[in-house]
């Protein structure tokens, strides 16, 4: 009795490993790429903090957004470009900014990795501010 | 006995389907992580537009459909000044899934109220 009693037991965890077993083989081989998944969570991650700093970049006064002195009032989304040189500190992986097709900043870097493009005002008119990012 | 035997394999199969459900959840969540990107970047270009036009008081249409086309070209959407809209590059064959939309009311230098909607369809 007692022998009939644990050969149950070792059939059922044997099975229960079996099982187990194919559950996970079945979800990496047909449900999920585990991979993939890791892979697109880390773009997600880098296309969300380099937008992040093209945000920055034209609200910030530090960088490309215009400052009025008189008023002493920051404008987001309307720019100057007297501290373009300062860009550097704000991500040195910004290569090249374009404003309306005319190149204003280039580094010596080139294999551009992600780009952004945002609306702004530049001497009182409606440009088209590109913003690439280099590895 | 045999019983007890066969629950103990019941119990652990529907332990499996339940993890498997959970998983199968937090997945589908992790994969609308792009979308969700998209759309917050299609966002920040609609909330340009309308910074933009506020802060150079646009009153057109044409000027305003110039600014949208520069920025989100061949994008299917509507612009709205007051009470005139336009659509843009707008298919009534398409069957468009998702609008992402924003409007501002401001007060421009005659004193007079402004109303501007920018619409983007995806």
């Amino acid at each position: 009795m007692k022998s009939e009693k644990a050969q149950i037991m070792v059939f059922d965890i044997l099975i229960t490993l079996v099982l187990v077993f194919l559950v996970i083989e079945v979800e990496q081989a047909y449900v999920f790429d585990y991979n993939t998944q890791i892979v697109s969570s880390e773009l997600s991650l880098y296309f969300l903090e380099k937008n992040l700093v093209v945000d920055q970049l034209i609200s910030d006064c530090n960088f490309l957004a215009k400052y009025d002195f008189i008023s002493k009032v920051c404008y987001k989304n309307n720019i100057q470009l007297s501290s373009l040189d300062k860009i550097v500190f704000l991500d040195p992986s910004i290569c090249k900014l374009v404003l309306d097709n005319k190149i204003i900043y280039k580094t010596q870097s080139t294999i551009i990795k992600t780009s952004f493009t945002r609306g702004v005002i530049y001497n009182g008119s409606f440009c088209v501010l590109e913003v690439d990012f280099c590895e | 006995m045999n019983n007890k035997g066969i629950v103990f394999s019941l119990d652990s199969i529907f332990a499996l389907i339940i993890i498997s459900i959970l998983f199968l959840l937090f997945f589908s969540v992790t994969t609308n992580e792009i979308e969700e990107l998209t759309n917050l970047y299609v966002s920040q270009k609609i909330s340009d537009l309308l910074i933009t036009s506020q802060f150079l008081e646009i009153n057109s249409l044409s000027q305003l459909e110039d600014n949208y086309n520069k920025l989100l070209p061949n994008v299917p959407g509507y612009i709205k000044i007051n009470s005139s809209q336009r659509y843009l590059h707008f298919s009534k064959s398409n069957s468009y899934k998702k609008l992402i939309s924003q409007n501002i009311t401001y007060v421009n230098s005659f004193g007079k109220e402004v109303y501007l909607e920018i619409g983007v369809y995806s």
